[in-house]
């Protein structure tokens, strides 16, 4: 294990006129190689910040330098959620870890990406020509996430924090271009910019090996492992670990302790899969 | 028209506490300062972020710095970017250091020398309980926060004999043999015994809400003496809600009345944990208003 120092500032975006807010995690030694991760959208990003922060630190401790980043819209970062492109995105990542390539005289050969950034993270490591890429349970079609929002509105509804539904969320999304899911505006425009879009898709011709993390075996975890299969087919050696829980990590509830302790737990699987992969595995 | 703050008007902050550091973000005014800064609490959990839901306090602390005040959210112990291990939330066990801490970094800018503190559910415990602690403190927002000490309810509510036979069926035997459960069930006891001797003595009187917890009341209480103005806001589907308007009428509401603080129950849905766009809204719109009225009163 290295000794690591941990950096937060705002660093420039893609778009000069708007900063990012920035995690640097680096090794006290010289690093092995550079990491960046690209976090999944509106209430999963804040599900799964603390894993984000945990795997950036213990990947620090195992050698590597890591670069965790609010895209523009995002977090702490400037700009409008309403201006939300998978484009965007994929700007925001690639100057991230190029930045990182810069101070730290590494190249950035690996990009793990969550959810609905898998896309995202495809895209990124294609740009960046990382060997290795790292999804969390992805989901790369839109239609899978709007179901999986349209039934955390459900219940929301159920459990009373927010009003009955009065229309469908996809109805919404056409007529009003957007969409207040538990709280974040969700803009019609960046569900539509990832159409069509797939892992395989963005990765193109550019060759890399993956770890897809699922969660569990449920609905979830089957459109994670469809993915997987899909990067194998494309020729991208990809292996799959499915963490054991019932329920997708992203229902546990938050205010119970139970489902504290098992995110917990399923965080801590999630991180130890990630940095053991890193840590143990070759380059193709 | 107020000048909204970007990120260049923004610096990370790392506040040391214990063998850990806060982390956060300090905004600075981008108008002329007013000297005063605010401190934005969040609430409860692990998912709960300083930028929180929709990242509405970015949206606020930027509008502020618009208006000359100098800003920070921060994430408690083991929260977003805050190292260590995750602190129990319980509203009884409110996180005065960390806030204290968090404070005493923004006064030794020597930016400012007044300070208003923000915050909503678990984070309004930990905002009165800061407030109160600090002659700095010029203004107190709360939002949905719970009034009620729950073991305090729970020893009103239920009697002695209930626990009694509680612990001794099956299931309770079974709890029992676990150390934390018989901890429980040991200060639940001490908690029914005192509620009692109170009852003998004639302390409870006729409060309807006599299970309002000391941790609300006494903050308030010195708040109240100091002449610090303080708003509580809530949802009327708060959870919390019931209770507060229950507790409003009884020792609270002369707290409340005492200190001339002001109370907000106009959002008809639930404002806790800001689970609508609609919800963030009022609470920005409360905030500014506080601090138009603050700013009246200066």
């Amino acid at each position: 294990m290295f000794e690591t120092d941990e950096r937060a500032e705002f660093l420039a975006s893609a778009d000069p006129t708007r900063l990012l807010y920035a995690v640097t995690h680096l090794p006290a030694e010289p690093a092995r190689s550079g990491v960046v991760v690209v976090s999944p959208l509106f209430l999963e990003s804040m599900q799964n910040y603390n894993r984000e922060a945990s795997v950036g630190r213990e990947l620090a401790a195992a050698g590597y330098a890591v670069r965790r980043f609010h895209p523009r819209g995002g977090g702490d970062s400037d700009g409008d959620l309403a201006d939300l492109l998978h484009d965007t995105l994929v700007e925001d990542a690639v100057a991230m870890a190029v930045s990182l390539s810069t101070e730290t005289g590494v190249a950035v050969d690996t990009v793990v990406g969550t959810r609905l950034a898998a896309p995202v993270a495809a895209a990124v490591a294609r740009r960046l020509t990382a060997a290795r890429l790292v999804l969390w349970e992805p989901i790369e079609d839109p239609a899978n996430m709007i179901k999986a929002m349209g039934r955390s509105r459900q219940m929301a509804a159920i459990a009373g924090l927010i009003g009955p539904e009065d229309r469908p969320l996809s109805e919404m999304l056409a007529a009003d271009r957007k969409a207040d899911v538990l709280g974040f505006m969700i803009p019609a425009g960046y569900l539509e910019s990832l159409g069509g879009r797939t892992v395989a898709t963005e990765l193109g011709g550019h060759r890399v090996r993956g770890l897809v993390i699922a969660g569990g075996t449920g609905r979830e975890g089957r459109w994670a492992t469809a993915v997987a299969a899909g990067m194998s087919e494309a020729g991208h050696p990809t292996e799959v670990q499915t963490l054991a829980t019932p329920e997708s990590w992203w229902l546990l509830a938050a205010d119970d302790p139970l489902g504290r302790r098992e995110r917990t737990e399923l965080g801590n699987a999630v991180v130890a899969a990630t940095v053991g992969w890193l840590a143990g595995g070759s380059l193709p | 028209m107020t000048t909204l703050a970007t990120a260049a008007a923004e610096a990370p902050i790392s506040v040391p506490f214990e063998n850990d550091r806060l982390a956060g973000i300090l905004t600075r005014p981008v108008a002329d300062s007013r000297r005063v800064g605010v401190i934005v609490f969040h609430g409860g959990g692990d998912f709960n972020l300083p930028s929180h839901r929709n990242r509405w306090t970015v949206q606020l602390a930027r509008r502020l710095a618009g208006d000359g005040y100098s800003v920070i959210r921060f994430g408690y112990r083991g929260v977003g970017d805050s190292t260590g291990r995750l602190d129990p939330h319980t509203p009884e066990r409110p996180l005065v250091d960390q806030g204290r801490a968090v404070a005493g970094y923004l006064l030794e800018t020597g930016e400012v020398e007044g300070l208003i503190f923000l915050g909503s559910c678990f984070g309004g415990r930990n905002v009165l309980a800061t407030a109160a602690s600090l002659p700095e403190a010029t203004g107190v927002l709360v939002a949905s926060m719970p009034v009620a000490d729950q073991r305090q309810r729970h020893a009103h509510e239920q009697s002695p004999g209930s626990l009694a036979r509680r612990a001794l069926g099956p299931e309770g035997r079974e709890a029992l043999r676990r150390p934390g459960r018989r901890r429980r069930y040991a200060r639940m006891a001490v908690s029914m015994a005192r509620v009692q001797l109170q009852r003998l003595a004639g302390v409870t009187g006729n409060d309807p809400a006599p299970w309002v917890s000391a941790k609300v009341t006494e903050p308030l209480a010195r708040l109240a003496e100091r002449r610090v103005p303080v708003r509580l806001v809530y949802g009327r589907d708060d959870e919390f809600y019931p209770d507060f308007e229950l507790a409003r009428s009884g020792r609270l509401g002369r707290i409340i009345e005492e200190g001339g603080f002001e109370v907000d129950t106009s959002y008809p849905a639930r404002l806790h944990g800001f689970p609508t766009v609609a919800a963030q809204q009022h609470l920005i719109e409360q905030t500014l208003a506080f601090m138009a009225h603050l700013d009246a009163r200066l």
